[in-house]
């Protein structure tokens, strides 16, 4: 997201592949993606399980888009551990997350090219809704 | 008296495979446009960036983990080209980085950005939080005129 700088706690939202599993998410307390959508293999895994009526959920946290962000990734593995109730030490990820972030610089560079290579900034254009 | 310790064969050999092995690298660096991004010459690491260009402004951002806020440094280095520099907190040799077949340090990010549209670069606005820095230059407006 553009403002992530400005963001102490990133927020952590679900979106699941059938009623039920929405329900249960939001008796947890997680806020529900309610506009935007979204893309890449995760999208394809939630839209495969919702046509075979399999539960799946997807845990998005604002995040950098284009640079590593341990300290999303803390906030969605600890919404994880608020829905499973198993027991995930995060306090590593993000005491190291400047390491984290050095370490994750080239295999970052590779995917921007990539993602150059691919087109991806077609995922920023405005969906055509209909 | 004084004696001058010999370098041995090895040590010798050891410098021109060094010198080789980097103008090698240089070179396929310029052939693919692949090119690392550290210089053990410099002790430099070239951070990740990103150029975004709205309508009134472009928005250069750069990732600069473990740095000093203080050290960072950005300047205008030709009509269309914006340097950023900044000092890390620690330095990091590539042990840290779990590689051992190469030797050096780095203590500083460098890196060039090329700026796409025509920007007044004195009217740069720098900001820096969770160590990510934003440059915001306003674009330079060119009014034209349909002409009949």
């Amino acid at each position: 997201m553009p403002d992530r700088q400005n963001i102490k706690d990133p927020k952590v939202f679900g979106a699941a592949s059938n009623a039920s599993v929405l329900k249960m998410l939001q008796e947890k307390g997680l806020e529900i993606l309610r506009e935007g959508y979204m893309v890449g293999p995760q999208a394809l895994v939630m839209r495969y399980c919702a046509e075979k009526n399999l539960p799946a959920i997807a845990l998005l946290a604002q995040s950098f888009y284009n640079y590593p962000d341990p300290e999303a990734a803390a906030a969605a593995i600890k919404e994880l551990t608020n829905i499973t109730g198993l027991k995930v030490d995060v306090s590593q990820l993000i005491e190291k997350g400047e390491e984290i972030r050095l370490r994750a610089r080239d295999i970052m560079k590779r995917t921007q090219n990539e993602m150059t290579r691919m087109k991806k900034s077609q995922e920023y254009d405005l969906p055509l809704y209909v | 008296m004084n004696r001058r310790k010999r370098r041995s064969i090895f040590d010798i050999m050891g410098e021109y495979m060094e010198d080789f092995r980097r103008w090698a690298e240089e070179t396929i660096g310029l052939v693919t446009g692949e090119q690392p991004s550290w210089d053990t010459g410099t002790c430099c690491l070239e951070p990740l960036c990103n150029v975004f260009v709205t309508i009134d402004e472009v928005v250069v951002t750069a990732d600069l983990p473990n740095t000093n806020p203080d050290s960072v440094r950005v300047k205008a280095t030709g009509e269309d080209l914006l340097e950023i520099r900044a000092e890390m907190k620690r330095k990091l040799r590539f042990d840290d980085f779990g590689i051992t077949h190469r030797r050096g340090e780095f203590s500083s990010f460098r890196c060039q950005v090329r700026i796409p549209v025509p920007v007044d670069t004195e009217k740069m606005k720098l900001y820096l939080k969770r160590g990510v820095l934003e440059a915001h230059l306003p674009r330079k407006r060119r009014q034209r005129r349909l002409s009949n």
